[in-house]
């Protein structure tokens, strides 16, 4: 088969053009609505007690929350007969369809968010200066919670292409019915490891005693399993689903 | 050249809709697909735009497989569906957005259409008319310039003078390199527009023959009173009847494609008989 076929770099570029000059619209409402927020939560201390505080903690909540609610909304239009018709039909392969979501929903939204937040901070500093002279606190972006969306997003990606209506609820309830199932799973791995059928236990700080090693193990393999296999596990799924997808 | 062999296909939990479907569609012809309500003509277009995959056989078109959605075949095809809905941008990004993804787009092309439609150059496309919004995205489908544009219903919505200008403009855009398919109810609305004519019945093609081919074989004629020989189809007209008859004479007869469909709907064996016997 022709490469081109699989990849096109200037069809790919044209793909993120399009997502952008027509998407562009609601992201500026967004950022308009998300702006007006910042501003609140950030006055609102200032008003009640004269100590406006830069809400670094909403930064991420509502990075991380309105990420997720985009990517999995990336691929809503494959799930709408007449929208699903001009998106397949454009020429494309289905490479270049995943990595134009992903690069939009993902990279750019990254890139994106951490200017945003950073202009977003200058803005509520000079607010704050002007009506109750003091800074309110300086710019701070963890890292972690850009590893976290990484991952995070994967799911939600593949979500947006697997569930046809209501994603972003159909995604939260998924997770919050899967994150039961492992509670209830470790639960009864504790209870048949210690032979404790009270939970007690674990408030005080549960002691590993002779199996420290064990449950490192456990933990690294977990961590490398949320850090280095769900992301292209998620990513897979989302092609193969959207290679199969008719409208 | 289009080609579909043993194709089968239906509808999750549904019956089949195409079993062993077999069609072939030459370039350079206006095809118009006709068939009853249901009869399966969209989805048609749509496994032959590679939206739709077969459950069995295959549909290929200019040598590719259709349900691979080949870039390189999706960038030879527009289709203009029946319904659809235009993203909330200008007439100009529009082009700017979807124009490039076509090799052979010209864009001097499409401003001689929306002329000859009468469409602004310019505007939000949400802003227009359902209409307008059609001829807008069947001017842009032409100035595409792709191999195979697939227009399902493109006279819905469209005034008496611009289904005038439709025929006009698709009639002057046919050339031996491409192929037009047009699925219609509408028949009198591209009566003089469609060659061959295929008629898809019951998830199978029961007629697919060229004008002349018609012409030839058919005689359709208005009489005051129904005659005595034999009459493959009639129907109450102002003047009297429409009736469908063999052509015994060696004269081509006009063709009437409305009460041709209904003629083959309504006596198929018969006019199978007479198009294979003759053939």
């Amino acid at each position: 088969m022709n490469f081109k076929n699989i990849i096109s770099i200037r069809r790919l570029g044209l793909h993120i053009k399009k997502e952008i000059y027509t998407k562009y619209r609601s992201g500026l409402i967004a950022i308009g609505a998300v702006t007006g927020i910042l501003v609140v939560i950030d006055l609102l201390p200032g008003m009640l007690a004269g100590k406006p505080q830069i809400p670094n903690g909403a930064f991420y909540t509502i990075f991380i929350l309105l990420g997720l609610f985009f990517s999995s909304r990336a691929f809503s239009e494959i799930h709408d007969e007449q929208e699903g018709l001009r998106y397949l039909t454009t020429p494309g392969s289905e490479l270049e369809r995943i990595l134009t979501k992903l690069i939009v929903t993902n990279l750019i939204y990254i890139i994106l968010g951490v200017i945003y937040f950073y202009l977003v901070t200058l803005l509520l500093k000079g607010m704050n200066l002007f009506f109750f002279d003091v800074s309110g606190g300086e710019y701070s972006f963890q890292r972690d919670v850009i590893k976290n969306y990484f991952v995070l997003h994967s799911v939600f990606f593949f979500g947006s292409v697997y569930f046809k209506s209501y994603q972003t609820i159909k995604l939260l309830f998924s997770g919050f019915v899967i994150f039961i199932i492992l509670t209830i799973y470790s639960v009864i791995n504790t209870r048949i490891i210690f032979g404790s059928l009270h939970l007690n236990g674990l408030k005080g700080g549960l002691s590993f005693g002779k199996y420290p090693e064990y449950f490192q193990g456990i933990y690294d393999t977990l961590s490398f399993i949320f850090r280095w296999v769900l992301v292209p596990y998620f990513w897979s799924l989302t092609y193969l689903r959207l290679k199969e997808q008719e409208v | 050249m289009i080609k579909i062999d043993d194709l089968y296909f239906h509808y999750p939990g549904q019956e089949h809709l195409f079993e062993k479907l077999n069609l072939t569609l030459r370039d350079g012809a206006v095809h118009g697909l006709l068939g009853k309500n249901g009869a399966g003509k969209t989805t048609l277009l749509k496994i032959i735009a590679g939206l739709r995959k077969p459950i069995k056989g295959e549909c290929r078109a200019y040598g590719y497989d259709t349900d691979k959605r080949i870039p390189d075949y999706l960038s030879q095809i527009y289709f203009v569906p029946e319904e659809f809905r235009l993203p909330g941008i200008y007439m100009k990004e529009y082009i700017k957005t979807y124009g490039p993804f076509y090799p052979n787009f010209d864009r001097d092309d499409l401003h001689d259409y929306l002329e000859k439609f009468e469409l602004p150059d310019h505007g939000k496309l949400t802003d227009f008319s359902f209409g307008q919004k059609k001829k807008f995205l069947v001017s842009f489908g032409l100035a595409t310039n792709c191999k195979l544009l697939i227009l399902d219903e493109p006279t819905n919505g469209l005034d008496i003078p611009s289904k005038s200008k439709f025929r006009q403009i698709l009639a002057s855009s046919i050339n031996s390199s491409r192929t037009f398919i047009v699925s219609t109810h509408q028949v009198r609305d591209i009566d003089q527009l469609i060659d061959p004519i295929v008629i898809l019945d019951e998830g199978k093609i029961i007629f697919n023959y060229s004008l002349n081919e018609i012409s030839s074989r058919l005689n359709i004629q208005v009489v005051d009173e129904l005659p005595d020989k034999k009459v493959l189809y009639s129907e109450n007209t102002i003047g009297g009847y429409s009736i469908v008859t063999e052509n015994i004479s060696e004269e081509g007869s006009a063709v009437d494609v409305e009460t041709v469909f209904n003629a083959v709907i309504e006596n198929q064996k018969k006019m199978e008989q007479i198009f294979t016997s003759t053939n």
